[in-house]
């Protein structure tokens, strides 16, 4: 007879932690459960260990007898533990027999029974499941963004002809939302973009001895370039997301399908006055950031080169002398407008149905209106260079 | 009994419904005569909602067709918003727009769709409210009322372009019994007398064989429509085990 005994210790010791016996006898194991099982008792995991020597051990053996002790202590660790190693035996074509078990363990072993059938698939299957249904979804990412652009076209199009249910106090709430409530930060990144600039100028062009064209480098960087971008990244971040939370939230509850049982195009009536009011904002706002960026690179001309604000001031008029530095940074500044307000729009709307989908088309809107205005950005000034427009 | 009755108000054929490639039902016929309470029964995951989402308009079939007092919804050459103020539908959670006050929430269809004074709208918004016991929350915005209020405000709404048909998603989900019943006791006010049809999606027993003149019974298993009739009807004479089984288990447990 080999018995193997875990549980060593004194009585008491005994019923504070599992008990696991393991007796071979005539090419039958006895297995008899005592003590208590806790799934909060850290000697569990010695227990499970020393199992899994013996089980490996056990190969040979065919028929196996699991018993408890009538005064164990258990809890789920036990239920997990008896169905495994039935589990185990019975895949193995092994024998097993039951002998004294709390009724309670009985009832919810047959339940947890049923847990098993649903598994089985491998991570394998896992990563072609994803990858069939990422090939599906392919003409989603074209044939969706197309129909969202028509229907915007359409509401607009009802806009003009005055057949639209747009509100025109939600486009006035909008606009106040995207513009108004947008300066403070504005002023702030703008001037210090300008500030920033000027430094980084200063100290490159004193090399040169060219010192007051610092003031031509801020104030045609800022119009042309920085003011748009700027404006563009920080209402991505501000509007953009706030669009996508928004229409997505409405999703989320039913409002969207609500207003459409009602007739009520949610494009006409969500979708329009807030992608208007960012159109029509961004670009308020880039020419507001442009004068705040010039002002930041005059605090660095007067205050650090010691330039009087006067020569400053006309150093960059007559670098902006032909406006058309201007008027590009404000075109495409609609074009970006546009853009963050549609894919943050787009993205509310087609929102999954749960708050972590949510989450997920608020980040994608943000990653995917910058995204798109650093390309539109960089396609507006490969055109205007073919076009000598400078 | 006047010739309306025996016209369906509501008719559908051959439906076929899915979400992409999953069927979710198939080959659904039924009609709903005007004025009558239809009950749609079914265990989760039958496509109670589905139906129901397809029939107001939200979610294209896949074939065959739904007509609501002879149009045609999902027809291409059918006026949408013509179909859309002939029903009034209340979701779930009541799906009031959150960033409008109640006032606003029943005001809006009225504003799309008519021609009203301002004042006269008011009205028609404080009667609403009254019929369902809002009355005093006009100002309140969606998030300041409870579950059931959100319901009754989203039942307001719905009623407020005077709809022939109501579409009702789970009256009873999540309210308390009291507050269920009397929402049960205002569809069975409301259809006595305004003549309104109404389709409930119900699994609450009680519920069931209170309001519904009339009940379909979907089954996830085949996809369709297994069985039809009066609920007591049912209970007594269907032929289907399970229309039986999700009648009387639950009857017994109420009793």
């Amino acid at each position: 007879m080999d018995k193997i005994s875990h549980s060593n210790g004194s009585d008491k010791r005994e019923l504070s932690i599992p008990g696991l016996e393991w007796t071979k006898e005539d090419g039958e194991v006895l297995i008899s459960l005592s003590g208590s099982w806790s799934l909060s008792c850290p000697e569990r995991q010695r227990v499970l260990r020393r199992w899994q020597s013996l089980i490996r051990q056990a190969s040979d053996i065919e028929v196996f007898r699991i018993s408890c002790t009538e005064d164990i202590a258990w809890d789920t660790s036990l239920v997990i533990f008896v169905r495994n190693a039935i589990d185990g035996f019975e895949s193995e074509k092994k024998k097993v027999h039951l002998g004294f078990l709390p009724e309670g363990l009985k009832t919810l072993l047959i339940i947890s029974k049923e847990r098993k059938t649903n598994q089985g698939k491998t991570e394998l299957e896992d990563i072609a499941d994803d990858l069939e249904k990422f090939t599906a979804d392919i003409p989603n990412y074209f044939v969706k963004p197309i129909e969202f652009i028509g229907a915007v076209i359409i509401a607009s199009l009802e806009l003009i002809s005055g057949k639209s249910v747009m509100r025109f106090g939600d486009f006035i709430e909008s606009a106040r939302k995207c513009g108004a409530s947008a300066l403070p930060i504005v002023t702030l990144i703008s001037f210090l973009t300008g500030l920033t600039m000027a430094f980084v100028g200063s100290v490159q062009l004193e090399k040169f001895n060219a010192k007051i064209y610092v003031a031509d480098l801020v104030s045609l960087a800022m119009v042309r370039e920085m003011g748009a971008l700027m404006v563009g990244i920080i209402m991505a971040g501000r509007t953009g997301a706030s669009f996508a939370a928004e229409l997505g939230n409405m999703k989320l509850n039913e409002e969207i399908d609500s207003m459409r049982t009602f007739g009520i195009s949610p494009i006409s009536f969500l979708v329009l006055p807030r992608a208007l009011a960012l159109f029509l904002m961004t670009p308020l706002l880039t020419l507001y950031a442009d004068i705040v960026g010039i002002l930041g690179g005059l605090t660095v001309g007067t205050v650090v080169m010691n330039f009087s604000a006067v020569h400053y001031l006309e150093q960059t008029q007559s670098a902006l002398t032909h406006m058309w530095e201007v008027y590009s940074g404000v075109t495409k500044s609609l074009i970006f407008g546009l853009i963050i307000g549609l894919v943050g729009c787009y993205k509310g709307m087609n929102s999954g149905r749960d708050s972590a989908a949510l989450g997920k088309s608020v980040t994608s809107a943000v990653v995917v209106s910058i995204t798109f205005i650093i390309v539109a950005d960089a396609l507006f000034e490969t055109i205007f260079s073919y076009l000598e427009l400078r | 009994m006047n010739t309306e009755e025996f016209n369906p108000i509501i008719t559908v054929k051959n439906l076929q419904l899915a979400y992409g490639e999953h069927l979710v039902l198939q080959d659904v016929s039924f009609d709903i005569k005007q004025g009558t309470c239809l009950v749609v029964m079914g265990g989760s995951g039958c496509g109670k909602s589905t139906l129901l989402k397809s029939m107001v308009g939200l979610l294209e079939p896949v074939q065959g067709g739904i007509s609501i007092s002879g149009e045609r919804l999902w027809d291409a050459n059918s006026n949408g918003s013509k179909i859309f103020n002939k029903f009034g539908v209340l979701f779930q959670g009541g799906a009031l727009w959150s960033s409008m006050t109640i006032r606003e929430n029943v005001a809006l269809p009225l504003e799309v769709y008519t021609e009203l004074a301002e004042e006269e709208i008011e009205d028609i918004v404080r009667y609403k409210l009254s019929l369902v016991g809002l009355s005093g929350f006009e100002n309140f915005h969606p998030s300041q009322l409870s579950g059931g209020m959100k319901k009754r405000a989203g039942l307001a709404r719905a009623l407020a372009l005077d709809p022939k048909i109501l579409f009702f998603d789970e009256p009873s989900a999540g309210l308390d019994p009291i507050t269920s019943k009397r929402l049960d006791d205002l569809i069975t006010e409301l259809k006595e007398s305004l003549g309104m049809t109404f389709v409930v999606i119900s699994h609450e027993l009680a519920s069931i064989f209170d309001i519904a003149d009339d009940a379909i019974f979907l089954d996830a298993k085949s996809k369709t429509l297994l069985d039809r009739g009066p609920p007591r009807t049912l209970l007594d004479q269907s032929n289907h085990q399970d229309v039986v089984d999700f009648l009387t288990r639950n009857e017994s447990s109420n009793n």
